[in-house]
């Protein structure tokens, strides 16, 4: 017998309800559990059947509550890497897009040129472009997060845009751009190389984005 | 049950062979699967299984289909056209392990 969408929706409530956060983690988890049930429960609406603390699902469910939770745990902590990996292979396939590497090759080309020209506007240019890019892509992906962050990928993304902000404001220090005779072409391409980068994070974000939509439509 | 640190190593393979014998399959399916070939000698966990599955995903060795099953979503997986050369690799690695094992234990016999 199949279950129907109360019992699915327990089962969900109860692996969240033991701190299961991340859903596309916790998907696979109500699916499997649901197998099992429906493969060795004999009599399914009795074994749900709400009867105080001695309902037989949560007998079942409490008795492999650790089990569950290091099972998670494990999934979580290779999900990370899992889905940096993923997030920079994404990355890099879009910059070799036809589109995306002429307009990089392009803005290359300008900022090039501009260099050559006066060092310190183009320096500033790049700069600008790339703390207001930072800016803006910050704030449309906190105001995404704070509606899906229970899922673990958005998560890959949050550490690629911060991994690159620390690198390119500290590692050596990109703020100086602006000093007085502290432009040089290394910090001028460092940012731009950082703003590529920002940019690219965010165009893979918005294709997950939609992916991330539909598949939550599922899940609801 | 035999010792299951012994077949700790060799998840990852077993995962595989079960792909190649059969189009997708979801995790629960493979657990059951394992089971039942081995009579119940091993029983994968599913600590062990998603992570190993995850993995192999991660390492392009698996695609991944997510279907609506009843009320609920369904993750299958399936192995890529690496992922199917990977499987003969690691089975003749496999076999290699095993003949190996086999002359040191057994040494008069041979599986070959």
């Amino acid at each position: 017998m199949e279950l129907t969408k109360e019992q699915i929706q327990k089962i969900d409530l109860f692996l969240e309800g033991i701190g299961i956060e991340y859903i596309d983690i916790r998907f696979e988890m109500v699916d499997h559990i649901a197998t099992e049930i429906e493969n060795n429960i004999e009599d399914i609406n009795a074994f749900f059947k709400y009867n105080g603390f001695q309902t037989p699902f949560i007998k079942y469910m409490l008795s492999r509550k650790k089990e569950y939770f290091e099972s998670y745990k494990k999934q979580k902590r290779k999900a990370f890497w899992f889905n940096i990996k993923r997030t920079l292979v994404a990355v890099f396939k879009e910059s070799i897009k036809p589109i995306n590497f002429i307009a990089i090759l392009l803005f290359l080309f300008a900022i090039n040129l501009l260099e050559n020209f006066n060092l310190k506007y183009a320096s500033e240019i790049v700069f600008v472009s790339f703390f207001l890019s930072f800016f803006y892509f910050t704030i449309r992906f906190n105001q995404f997060k704070k509606k899906f962050g229970a899922i673990k990928i958005i998560h890959a993304y949050a550490s690629i845009f911060m991994f690159n902000y620390i690198v390119s404001f500290h590692f050596p220090g990109i703020t100086p751009i602006f000093s007085e005779g502290s432009y040089s072409p290394f910090l001028l391409y460092k940012c731009f190389t950082a703003l590529i980068i920002n940019f690219l994070v965010f165009k893979c974000f918005l294709n997950e984005k939609t992916n991330i939509q539909k598949r939550l439509k599922n899940l609801a | 049950m035999g010792n299951q640190k012994l077949y700790k190593g060799s998840l990852q393979t077993i995962i595989l062979k079960l792909l190649a014998q059969n189009d997708k399959m979801y995790g629960y399916e493979i657990t059951q699967k394992v089971k039942e070939l081995t009579k119940g000698e091993l029983k994968i966990t599913e600590g062990a299984l998603y992570p190993a599955l995850h993995k192999l995903e991660a390492e392009g060795l698996l695609d991944v289909e997510v279907a609506k099953v009843g009320n609920r979503l369904r993750k299958y997986y399936k192995l890529t056209e690496n992922g199917t050369k990977e499987t003969a690799n690691r089975l003749s690695e496999m076999q290699e392990f095993l003949n190996t094992m086999q002359q040191l234990v057994n040494p008069k016999f041979s599986l070959e």
